[in-house]
C-alpha cells in the first residue's frame, strides 16, 4: 500500500488532509511538525510527503531543505501544502527540493488527484 | 491734422489726454515748485486740491520730496529707471523724466503698483505656507530661490542653497555629472554616519542635488559607486528601478533611509518657458511622501497577512464541507446535501474575494511581476477556454472560439491574460441566460490584436459601462445578487491589461447582450516572422525548451509547435529541473549560458536525478565546445543563432525514429480540438487540426492523417459530407473516422455511419477516445512505421 506522510500544525487539517487520502485508500503517516516529520520520514520511509510550510520551530522550507540533505529521505518526493499562494512564496518551496506547490485551501478530491499524479499513478 | 487747427488748440487736447490718464503725472520747476498735476497725481499722492505753486517740501510725500530735491542738485544724478514709494495703504511706482532744450524742470510719473505687491506677497506667502519643497533653478541650473520646506527636507540654510549648482540630471539620476562642489562641502552636510548605513541618507539627497553624486565619508561617490556598495540592500533596486528612465516632468519616487531614518520623496521637474517661447529655468518640487508611503506598505502587509491567515480556517470549512458532499462521510439526505452546498459556494466565494484581495494589493504596490513575452493569442485562448470544459459539459453550454490561425504575436504576460480572459468568460457564462451561448473572438487591427467576449445576456446601461472597471462596483439587480461574484474581477482585468500596455473596454446593448474587449500590442517585428518548416509529416512528443531568454525560447516554442510538438519552457535553472520532473518531456533543448547558474550544471543536475537522466538534451550555445558538451551528456548541440530545419531534425531524430501516428481532428469547437489535441499529444501522437469540412479536406490533401477525429454538426460543410467525401477517395477511403457528435443521428445519414470505424458521444471523455484511437490505430501501427513511408 502506497504511504504518504503528511505534516500540517493545524490538527484539523492535518486530519482534513490524512481522512481524504485514507478514504481513497492511501496509508497515512501524521506528523505535526517539521521536526518529528524528518524522523518519521527516516524511520518509515513514505513514498510521498505532503507538507505544510507554516509551522513553529521548524518550517516547512527547511524541513524539506533537510529532508533533501539527508541521503536517507533525499529520494522521497516532497509537495508543499501551504497557504502561501504567490509565485515567489512557490519558487522557494521548489528551491528547497519540492516536486510542486498546493495552495490551501484545496478540494479533497482534486489533492487525492493531485497525489496519485504525483506518485505516477 | 487740418491746418486750420490752432496751436492752442492742439495743446488743449494734449491737456485734456493728460487730465484724463490713469497715471498720475506731476511737473516741477527748476526751483521744487509744482507747476502742473493732473488729477490721477493729486489723488495718487493724496494731495488735496490743485497743487500747483507749491514747493514738493510743502506737498506732505516725503519719499518724493528726497528724489525731486536730489535730481534738481546742479550735479544730482537722475537716472530713467522707476523706484518705488509708500504712500498711505498704496505702493506707488515712480519716473523721472528730465525735460528737454536744458530747461531744468521735472516730470514725475506715477503708477499705482498696489495690487501688484499684494500679488507678489500672497505667492511669497503660499511658497512659505506649502508643504512641498520648491526650488527654482536658471538655465544654468543654480539655485535662485527654495522655500523653507525645501530647505528643511534638504537639512540646508538658504545661503548654502541659493546660488549653488544643482545637479537636476544627477537628482534624477539620469548621467551622473562630476562634482561641481568640493568634498568639505559634502562633509558639512552629513547628517548620518555612513559607515553604518548602507543604504542612503537624506544627506544623500542633498549631496546629490549639489553634486549629482553621493558621497561618503566626505569623499563624493559617483551613483555607480554608491549602487556597487548598496547591492544587497532593497533599498538600492527600487532606486536604480525608479531613476532608470525619467522625462522632466513625471513624478518619480525616491526612497532614502538611513539609520531608520526613512525618507520617500517624489520629486517634479518643470521647465520655465517665457512668454516668448525662451527656457529660462526650472522647477524642482519634491514631496516628503514617506507617510503616505509607510500607510500604503502597512495596508499591503495587512492584506497580505490577512489573506493568509484566512486561508488556514477556510481550508478546514472548505475540506470537511467537500468531503461530506462528496459522500467520504456517509450518507446525507437531499437537504442536508443542499445545504451544505450553499456552504461550500460561499466558501469558494470567500475563496475568490480574498485571491482578488491579494491580487488588488498586489497590482496597487506595483509588486506585481508580468513576464511579458510574444505571445500566440489562439494558445492563450485555448488555454482559457479549456478551464471551462467541467462546467459546459455539465450545463450543456458551449464557449464558441472564432479566432483565426494567422494572428501575430502580442506582448504579454501569458498567464495574466489567460486570468483576465477567464474571468471575462466566467463573466459572460454567469450573465447570460441558461443555454446562451459564449463567443470568443480575435482579430489583428493596426499595432494591436483585440480579443472580445461576446454573451447573449441582458446587456448593461450606458451609466453601469462606466462605473463596471471600478473596484467593488456590481449592476445592482436580482440577478447579480443571486450570481454572487466579489465585484473586484474587472478592476483587476482593467489594471492587467493596462500594465501590459493595452486598453479594455466593454460595448453593450441593454436586452441584447454584451461584448467585452481588451487589446494588446504587437510584440517587435523581428519575433513575427514565420519560421521555415520543411514538408515533412507532423510529428508528435513534448520538449522542454529552456533558456534564459523568453524570446529565444518563444521563437523555439514557435518553430517546434509549428512542427507539432506540445513545448513548456523554463527559464531558469531550478524551473528547467522542476519542469522536467513533472512533465518529462522527450526532449530539453538548454542554453548552456544561462543567467541564474552555468547550464553544464543543469545538465549535471538533470542527468543526476533519476527521473530526468534519461531525457536526451540538445544544447543550442553560441558557445561551441563540443567536447565539454558531449562530456556532460547532451545528446547532440546546434549552434546559436538557431537553423530552424537543423532543430527540427535534431529534436525528430530523439523524438524517436519511429514517427508518430498523425490524428486529424475536426470541430468548429476550438475548446474540443485544444483538449483532445492535448491529450492526444501526451499520449505520443502527432496532431493536426481543422475547424470545418473544407478545412478538414485540405489537411488530408495536405497529409493523410492515421486516423480522424470528426464532429457532425460545423458551419460551411459538415461531417456527413466530409464522410461521404473521403470514403469516396481512392487513397483516403481506409482512413478510419471516429465520430464525435452532440445530437441524434439524423436517419437520413445512418447508412454513411456504418462507415465510420466508431462513434463517441459528447461530453467527450478525452482518455475514452484517446484509447479508442490506440485501439484503431493497433490495426495500422505497421503502415505508420514503415521507413519509406517516413521519410516522404
Amino acid at each position: 500500500m502506497t504511504r504518504i506522510l503528511a505534516v500540517d500544525d493545524e490538527p484539523h487539517i492535518l486530519k482534513l488532509v490524512s481522512f481524504s487520502l485514507a478514504a481513497k485508500g492511501f496509508d497515512v503517516l501524521e506528523a505535526s511538525d517539521g521536526l518529528s516529520a524528518l524522523e518519521v520520514a527516516e524511520a518509515e520511509q513514505p513514498d510521498l510527503i505532503l507538507l505544510d510550510v507554516m509551522m513553529p520551530a521548524l518550517d516547512g522550507y527547511e524541513a524539506c531543505r533537510r529532508l533533501k540533505a539527508n541521503p536517507k529521505t533525499a529520494h522521497i518526493p516532497v509537495v508543499m501544502l501551504s497557504a502561501k499562494s504567490q509565485k515567489a512564496e512557490q519558487a522557494v518551496g521548489i528551491e528547497a527540493g519540492a516536486l510542486d506547490y498546493i495552495c490551501k485551501p484545496f478540494t479533497p478530491s482534486d489533492l487525492v488527484s493531485q497525489v496519485r499524479g504525483f506518485l505516477g499513478e | 491734422m487740418t491746418g486750420g487747427r490752432s496751436r492752442h488748440a492742439h495743446d488743449a487736447d494734449l491737456a485734456r489726454l493728460v487730465d484724463a490718464a490713469d497715471d498720475g503725472l506731476i511737473c516741477f520747476g527748476e526751483d521744487g515748485i509744482v507747476l502742473y498735476a493732473n488729477p490721477a497725481a493729486r489723488e495718487l499722492l493724496g494731495v488735496d486740491g490743485d497743487p500747483t505753486g507749491v514747493a514738493v517740501s510743502e506737498l506732505g510725500v516725503p519719499a518724493l520730496r528726497e528724489r525731486i530735491l536730489h535730481c534738481l542738485k546742479p550735479r544730482g544724478r537722475c537716472g530713467p529707471q522707476p523706484f518705488s514709494i509708500q504712500v498711505g495703504e498704496r505702493t506707488l511706482s515712480c519716473r523721472i523724466w528730465r525735460a528737454r532744450n536744458g530747461v531744468r524742470a521735472l516730470a514725475v510719473s506715477v503708477h499705482d503698483e498696489s495690487h501688484l505687491v499684494s500679488h507678489q506677497e500672497r505667492i511669497g506667502a503660499v511658497l512659505d505656507a506649502t508643504a512641498d519643497g520648491l526650488l527654482v533653478l536658471s538655465p544654468a541650473d543654480e539655485v535662485t530661490f527654495a522655500n523653507p520646506a525645501a530647505l528643511k527636507m534638504l537639512h540646508a540654510k538658504e545661503h548654502d542653497l541659493v546660488g549653488a549648482r544643482v545637479s537636476v540630471d544627477g537628482l534624477l539620476g539620469m548621467e551622473p555629472s562630476e562634482p561641481v562642489l568640493g568634498a568639505g562641502h559634502c562633509r558639512e552636510i552629513m547628517k548620518c554616519d555612513l559607515e553604518e548605513c548602507p543604504a542612503y541618507s537624506s544627506a544623500d539627497i542633498r549631496c546629490w542635488l549639489m553634486n549629482g553624486t553621493l558621497c561618503e565619508g566626505g569623499k563624493p561617490q559617483t551613483f555607480a559607486e554608491k549602487q556597487e556598495r548598496c547591492r544587497d540592500c532593497e533599498t538600492h533596486e527600487i532606486l536604480s528601478e525608479t531613476l532608470d528612465v525619467l522625462s522632466h516632468d513625471e513624478y518619480r519616487e525616491l526612497d532614502l533611509q538611513c539609520n531608520g531614518n526613512r525618507l520617500v520623496v517624489k520629486v517634479k521637474v518643470t521647465p520655465i518657458i517665457d512668454s516668448d517661447g525662451d527656457y529660462t529655468g526650472r522647477v524642482v518640487a519634491i514631496r516628503d511622501i514617506t507617510s503616505e508611503y509607510e500607510i500604503a506598505q502597512m495596508k499591503n502587509e495587512f492584506v497580505s497577512t490577512v489573506s493568509h491567515e484566512l486561508r488556514t480556517p477556510l481550508t478546514s470549512i472548505k475540506g470537511y464541507v467537500d468531503l461530506i458532499l462528496d459522500g467520504d462521510a456517509g450518507e446525507i439526505n437531499d437537504i442536508q446535501h443542499e445545504f451544505l452546498s450553499i456552504v461550500k459556494e460561499n466558501s469558494d466565494r470567500l475563496v475568490e474575494l480574498i485571491n482578488d484581495m491579494l491580487d488588488i494589493s498586489r497590482i496597487e504596490s506595483g509588486r506585481i511581476h508580468l513576464k511579458v513575452e510574444p505571445e500566440y493569442i489562439p494558445d492563450i485562448v485555448d488555454g482559457a477556454v479549456d478551464t471551462f470544459r467541467a462546467v459546459l459539459a455539465q450545463t450543456g453550454r458551449a464557449v464558441k472560439v472564432r479566432v483565426p490561425d494567422d494572428l501575430p504575436l502580442v506582448t504579454a504576460d501569458r498567464d495574466r491574460v489567460r486570468q483576465v480572459l477567464i474571468n471575462l468568460i466566467s463573466n459572460a457564462l454567469k450573465y447570460s441566460p441558461e443555454g446562451g451561448d459564449v463567443t470568443v473572438k480575435a482579430k489583428h487591427t493596426g499595432n494591436t490584436v483585440t480579443v472580445s467576449v461576446s454573451d447573449k445576456g441582458l446587456g448593461i446601461s450606458r451609466e453601469d459601462q462606466k462605473l463596471l472597471f471600478t473596484k467593488f462596483y456590481r449592476v445592482d439587480s436580482a440577478m447579480t445578487r443571486e450570481i454572487g461574484g466579489t465585484g473586484l474581477g474587472l478592476s483587476i482585468c482593467k489594471s492587467i491589461i493596462e500594465l501590459l500596455g493595452g486598453e479594455i473596454g466593454v460595448k453593450s446593448t441593454p436586452g441584447s447582450g454584451s461584448t467585452f474587449w481588451f487589446s494588446l500590442p504587437l510584440a517587435p517585428e523581428e519575433m513575427v516572422r514565420k519560421p521555415e518548416v520543411s514538408g515533412s509529416r507532423p510529428a508528435g512528443g513534448t520538449v522542454l525548451v529552456v533558456d534564459s531568454d523568453p524570446e529565444i525560447a518563444s521563437l523555439i516554442e514557435t518553430y517546434l509547435r509549428r512542427r507539432g510538438y506540445l513545448v513548456y519552457k523554463a527559464y531558469t535553472a531550478d524551473e528547467a529541473l522542476a519542469t522536467a520532473r513533472r512533465v518529462k518531456p522527450q526532449v530539453i533543448t538548454l542554453d548552456v549560458i544561462m543567467e541564474d547558474g552555468d547550464g553544464f550544471d543543469l545538465m549535471t543536475r538533470l542527468r543526476e536525478n533519476p527521473d530526468t537522466s534519461s531525457i536526451p538534451v540538445v544544447v543550442l550555445s553560441i558557445v561551441c565546445d563540443e567536447g565539454r558538451i558531449c562530456r556532460f551528456g547532451a545528446a547532440n548541440y546546434l549552434e546559436k543563432p538557431i537553423d530552424s530545419s537543423r532543430l527540427l531534425e535534431v529534436v525528430g531524430n530523439l523524438v524517436g525514429s519511429k514517427d508518430s501516428p498523425l490524428a486529424l481532428i475536426v470541430d468548429d469547437d476550438r475548446s474540443v480540438v485544444s483538449l483532445l489535441s492535448e491529450t492526444l499529444h501526451r499520449r505520443g501522437f502527432a496532431v493536426a487540426r481543422a475547424y470545418d469540412g473544407t478545412e478538414a479536406l485540405a489537411a488530408i490533401e495536405d497529409r493523410v492523417p492515421d486516423v480522424m477525429l470528426l464532429d457532425l454538426r460545423m458551419p460551411r460543410m459538415d461531417g456527413y459530407e466530409v464522410i461521404k467525401r473521403v470514403k469516396r477517395h481512392a487513397e483516403w477511403g481506409s482512413i478510419p473516422i471516429v465520430v464525435m457528435t452532440a445530437h441524434p443521428i439524423e436517419s437520413a445519414h445512418t447508412d454513411l455511419l456504418a462507415e465510420v470505424a466508431g462513434q463517441i458521444n459528447k461530453p467527450l471523455s478525452p482518455d475514452a477516445i484517446a484509447s479508442k484511437v490506440e485501439e484503431l490505430l493497433s490495426g495500422v501501427s505497421l503502415k505508420v512505421a514503415s521507413p519509406e513511408e517516413v521519410t516522404s
